[in-house]
């Protein structure tokens, strides 16, 4: 890699064809032509910029030129008074101007100039602005990121247009790199955060990081824990709010979401239309969820250990319909239970899968041949695939996907606890799961905070407390920061303060 | 009244600064530690209930149970006293006597978590539910990293609290207060003399301050609150069973029987059922309790020490008697565990003793 | 690489535990009653009835086993070998103890061995059955076509609410015949014979009910109340019948009270102020009354049953709890023996 551009745009140009390997590669465009008493060369990816800029702006003032120029007169010229983009940067870092050349930008070389000029004509297709895949919410904006970084952080400054949204801007990658952005609200978030997320960005050592999921994996507390202790979210909505409570974001070139840490338990519990509606719809849909993921880890482990191990706690009348039920099914009832939460897993892979023609009769296939029939065959008996339905779809209420995966992996370890110990294996497990996800720590903070240990916070963990009483920024965020309101915050009228 | 009770709702906070919120953060690390050790006191004194004294005082238990709130806070004071030593390299030293009752508490949890296992399930041999149990501890608690124990027990003190009181109060097991008659039952020299035994179960109270996290920010002004809990759940446990009288001092019964004695006399299943996830629940959580403490005392006197190490030597003990000696928990209730108060106290007077000969009397440590 | 060892400890504590062997719930027997007897060669009789899976209409119905040892648990052991099936005793709503089996046996060693069967449920009635045991077993039958578990539920909580249920659970019976403060009152229960001569289709016309030997003699004149289990004028598809309760005296049953006298008896216990004054060597027992109660206009009745209850020697009312307050230690009140005063003490019922 040269160090600097060389005066003679020959020696440039043969250096550039060799890096980007012109006599096989066909996508890099060369457009040679003469300026300012010199000759010139202009290079663009086929595709990533758009033409039309790129005659108006630059070849078209550039060949019309009349006067003779070189060396650093030359350079001021091209960059102050004909090209006429709003980005235009020189560039005397060879490897950076290849760099920026990958991405989209357009690069002009000139003899008697020891240095490029990067103009930013990107108009590469991307996918718009679209409504979000997996966030969606009855009450709420109904944006969501794309792949391109620039748009993305685009949609972050229009819902926070303040001069505290700080970007800065890296690459991780050590081979092919990607562009990523560090996000955070200047005064909100503590410096150590971002501090931190810098040092673990610039160490990650891979070399291409393709998506956030990627990336959140190589600087995660411990990969190890059994939860997530990153929040991804496709709503720039979400992840403003992620920023306003001391968060920092990381969002990265090509990933249609965006990575917020620090990141505790409860906050993977809230879904973004909680706020957005009033405090006791908020609230009970929260519990909801809850329930759901209590459902979803402890349901099956806890029918099994009672049916088996402690049938005293049952009525007569449902010990009975167990019993006739089970009497032709010719596996034991945890046999059962694992073939039938193995089967609703796969299912619900499937479904993931299957292309969208085929999933209309993808249900159909599910639910006659593997529900209706594995009964008639006395493969399974008809209490447990209530059962397993109940915990599938509390796990279906987590808005957090990597969560609820992480849940129906807890819930296997809860069914091997149940159904080999029964109560006191229930009991062993919880606790275990417990102890475990307590001691995982979120950029140092602990996950279980502000429960566990306990923190002063504000009141919308578990319960969502009326608006006009969350006075405080999360733990999170820098301690001359945490209160976000004084005085009263219904100064409009009405009764409660 | 009305506006200021208005304003007193407004959520506040006292963490402005870098420095309040390192205390809060200190704060909150050590209420989660001190939770985690007074579960293992509450389980001791609890377990010494139901193992020990009730069959040897009957309807005077409670007042056996009353009379160790004098062991209880002579040793917090003490504690309290030597404190700021603790904290110190030699005072980590002295720290290490607290390690043989650590280890005669793993092995009276293990016995009597085993034996409630065993009673719940009993097509499961003890040898069984003793691996399985030392097992989940043994790997819980390397896996829980460096607080998770602490903040697991902290986040199930409310569940625990709960399942106390539907194990007593609420078990509706028709308990009456002429039961408590003879007020001296065999009088109070018979009393006062199993009291004595149940002083070893009191040697937990050091753990308020020996454990690294549990005395760092220390309030001046409650923290005697903190020996009130264990003991306030004792008294009520005691006192239920003086009222009910589950079981006569004859009765051959298991340490399962006796640790849900109280639950079996109720008219709901569910009653009894939760009184056994609450015995489990207190005894896992005081086990790994166990396994941390020690292993963080060892560390901090013994800074080398791998921390598997520390952990397994604290299981070894417990894993051994509870494979050896099943049965014996009801005969080292009065032989054995006593003598824990012994050490904590020498530990205790030590460190006091340390504390008087730092400068300035240790203020500000 | 040492935390996936030790993550795959977690799956080997429980794989452990497989040691442990459990029968499938469906390979199980759930009974519902159990019976004890001792027969005339002076053996225990273990019985058991237990639903028999559903038969092509969807009713359930009963089978009943029995076995015979020298001891209850051999009894019980060679019942247990004999059932295809293990026992689980889980749901048991009901311990039926035959009446000259519980008039000449410690009823709390009989009772603590049913207690301490494995999965035994404490809540399980203790009843005492005016004949055998076996036979009323035999007889007893659910009636408009519900469970027999659901069945005997009903019908003790409705009794329970009409004041006629004594609290003769399994856990309250070995912990009272164990404290020695109080004496427990068991249900009673038997088969009416002209219902059961009727089901085996013998000639019932004319025929009387004999009342039973112990308790009072049945006439015309008396109300429901005063009857006894066997002796109510019904019909119905099952003979059995429960009504009344047995006195338990010395940890065995000496005798048995009316429907009417249990009612009494319950109420005084819950609606009255008991009380013992004692001065020196005298004892008076004291029951106090609210003008509103129920009992105030009874006065008659609950003195005939408390009377009826000295004779019998049986405090089931709690007297000796309460004098147990006047003495400061065990041993002065044991010096007292206030029980061997208990059935000559004079007994006042007074407004409160």
């Amino acid at each position: 890699m040269q160090a600097r551009f060389h005066r003679a745009l020959k020696r440039n140009m043969e250096w550039l064809d060799e890096q980007l390997g012109l006599s096989y590669n066909d996508d890099v465009i060369t457009r040679e032509f003469s300026a300012l008493g010199h000759d010139c060369a202009m290079y663009y990816v086929d595709g990533m910029a758009n033409g039309a800029d790129m005659a108006h702006h630059i070849l078209k003032p550039l060949l019309r030129a009349t006067e003779e120029l070189s060396g650093r007169q030359a350079l001021e010229a091209l960059l102050r008074r004909y090209l006429q983009a709003p980005e235009v940067a020189a560039c005397d870092d060879p490897a950076q101007a290849l760099s920026g050349l990958m991405r989209g930008q357009t690069l002009v070389l000139m003899d008697t100039v020891d240095a490029a000029v990067m103009v930013d004509l990107r108009g590469f297709v991307r996918r718009p602005v679209t409504v979000p895949q997996t966030e969606s919410v009855v009450v709420g904006p109904h944006e969501a990121f794309n792949e391109s970084l620039r748009d993305n952080l685009t949609l972050l400054h229009r819902l926070l247009p303040t001069p505290k949204l700080a970007v800065r801007m890296c690459e991780v990658g050590t081979s092919f790199p990607t562009q990523a952005a560090l996000c955070y609200l200047r005064g909100v978030c503590k410096p150590s955060t971002v501090d931190e997320l810098e040092r673990r960005l610039q160490n990650a050592a891979l070399d291409h990081v393709l998506t956030l999921g990627v990336l959140s994996q190589l600087i995660e507390d411990d990969p190890f824990a059994p939860l997530p202790q990153s929040a991804s979210t496709e709503r720039p909505d979400r992840a403003a709010s992620f920023l306003l409570e001391g968060q920092a974001l990381i969002l990265l070139d090509g990933t249609p979401y965006c990575l917020a840490m620090p990141m505790g338990f409860w906050h993977l519990f809230h879904a973004p239309d909680d706020s957005y509606m009033r405090w006791q719809q908020g609230t009970f849909m929260r519990l909801v969820r809850m329930a759901g993921a209590l459902l979803c880890l402890i349901l099956p482990g806890l029918f099994v250990s009672l049916v088996v191990f402690q049938p005293i706690t049952m009525p007569m009348s449902l010990l009975t319909n167990i019993i006739q039920s089970r009497s032709v099914v010719s596996i034991s009832l945890f046999a059962e239970a694992l073939l039938m939460l193995a089967v609703f897993n796969l299912i619900n892979e499937a479904g993931t899968r299957i292309p969208g023609l085929m999933g209309s009769s993808f249900g159909l296939v599910s639910a006659l041949i593997l529900g209706t029939a594995a009964v008639d065959a006395g493969l399974v008996s008809p209490l447990l695939i209530i059962v397993v339905a109940l915990s599938g779809l509390g796990s279906y209420a987590l808005p957090n996907y990597p969560l609820s995966l992480s849940f129906r992996i807890g819930q296997l370890i809860m069914l091997l606890a149940g159904g080999f110990l029964g109560i006191p294996g229930l009991c062993l497990g919880l606790t275990f799961l417990i102890m475990r996800v307590a001691g995982m720590e979120s950029l140092g903070e602990p996950y279980l905070a502000p429960a566990s240990p306990r923190r002063v916070h504000n009141p919308d963990l578990l319960l969502r407390a009326p608006l006009f009483r969350q006075r405080l920024r999360a733990y999170l965020a820098q301690p001359e920061a945490m209160l976000r309101a004084r005085g009263r915050m219904r100064r409009g009228g009405g009764d409660a303060p | 009244m009305i506006a200021w009770w208005k304003r007193a709702r407004q959520t506040r906070t006292d963490v402005h600064s870098q420095q309040a919120a390192a205390e809060s953060r200190r704060r909150g690390t050590a209420l989660a530690y001190r939770t985690l050790a007074c579960a293992q006191l509450t389980a001791q004194l609890m377990l010494w209930v139901s193992l020990y004294a009730y069959d040897r005082t009957l309807q005077t238990v409670w007042q056996a149970a009353a009379l160790q709130a004098l062991p209880l806070y002579a040793l917090y004071a003490l504690w309290r006293r030597g404190a700021p030593a603790a904290g110190t390299r030699a005072g980590a030293w002295w720290c290490l006597l607290l390690l043989p009752c650590l280890a005669l508490d793993g092995m009276a949890l293990l016995c009597a978590l085993s034996a409630h296992m065993s009673e719940l399930i009993p097509a499961a041999s003890p040898v069984s539910c003793t691996l399985s149990a030392g097992g989940a501890a043994l790997v819980t608690v390397l896996l829980a990293r460096r607080n998770g124990v602490a903040y697991g027990a902290y986040a199930l003190r409310w569940l625990l609290a709960a399942l106390l009181l539907l194990a007593t109060v609420l078990v509706n097991a028709r308990a009456d207060t002429v039961r408590l008659w003879p007020f001296w039952g065999q009088g109070p020299g018979v009393t006062a003399l199993t009291a004595l035994g149940g002083v070893g179960g009191a040697w937990g109270v050091a753990l308020l301050f020996a454990l690294p996290g549990a005395s760092a920010g220390q309030e001046r002004g409650r923290s005697w609150l903190w020996p009130l809990a264990p003991w306030a759940a004792l008294m009520l446990w005691a006192l239920w069973h003086a009222l009910v009288w589950p079981w006569q001092p004859g009765d051959a019964l298991t340490v399962g029987e006796r640790l849900t004695g109280l639950a079996r006399h109720s008219s709901s299943i569910a009653f009894l059922e939760l009184t056994g996830v609450f015995w489990l629940l207190l005894l896992i959580v005081a086990l790994f309790g166990v396994l941390d403490a020690g292993e963080k005392i060892l560390c901090r006197a013994l800074p080398r020490t791998p921390r598997p190490v520390a952990v397994l030597a604290m299981l070894a003990p417990a894993l051994a008697a509870a494979l050896a000696w099943p049965s014996g928990l009801a005969d080292a209730a009065a032989a054995l565990l006593p003598y824990r108060a012994a050490l904590s106290l020498s530990a205790g007077i030590g460190l006091a003793v340390m504390r008087a000969r730092m400068p300035g009397g240790g203020e500000g440590a | 690489m040492k935390r996936l060892a030790l993550g795959a400890l977690l799956p080997l504590c429980l794989l452990l535990a497989g040691g442990c062997s459990y029968a499938a719930i469906e390979r199980q027997t759930f009974p519902i009653c159990i019976g004890v007897d001792i027969t005339d060669g002076g053996q225990y009789e273990f019985s058991i009835q237990a639903p028999k899976g559903d038969s092509t209409d969807g009713s359930t119905t009963y089978e009943l086993m029995s076995a015979t040892g020298d001891t209850l648990e051999d009894a019980m052991r060679i019942l247990a070998a004999s059932t295809p099936y293990p026992l689980n005793f889980c749901q048991v709503r009901q311990c039926m103890i035959g009446y000259s089996t519980a008039a000449t046996t410690q009823l709390r060693t009989l009772l603590r061995a049913l207690f301490e069967l494995p999965t035994m449920r404490s809540s399980a009635m203790v009843t005492i059955a005016l004949g055998t045991a076996l036979d009323t077993l035999k007889a007893q039958k659910p009636e408009f076509g519900m469970r027999l578990s659901t069945h005997l539920d009903m019908l003790f909580k409705r009794l329970w609410e009409q004041n006629l249920l004594p609290d003769s659970s399994l856990a309250a019976c070995v912990r009272l015949l164990g404290s020695g403060r109080r004496d427990p009152l068991l249900f009673v229960c038997a088969v009416n014979p002209l219902l059961e001569a009727e089901k085996t289709d013998e000639s019932a016309a004319g025929q009387e009910a004999e009342a039973f030997a112990v308790g009072e003699p049945w006439s015309d004149d008396l109300l429901p109340e005063d009857l006894l289990a066997g002796m109510l004028p019904r019909s119905s598809e099952s003979p059995v019948e429960y009504l009344g309760s047995a006195a338990v005296s010395d940890g065995r049953v000496s005798g048995v009270l009316t429907a009417r006298e249990t009612q009494a008896v319950l109420r005084a216990r819950a609606q009255a102020r008991l009380r013992v004054a004692i001065d020196g060597e005298q004892v008076q027992l004291q029951i106090l009354l609210d003008e509103s109660s129920e009992l105030y206009g009874q006065q008659a009745e609950l003195m005939a049953a408390v009377e009826k209850l000295q004779r019998l020697d049986c405090d089931t009312l709690g007297f000796t709890a309460i004098a147990a307050t006047h003495f400061g230690t065990d041993a002065q009140f044991e010096a007292f023996a206030f029980r061997r005063r208990y059935s000559q003490a004079p007994v006042v019922i007074a407004p409160r």
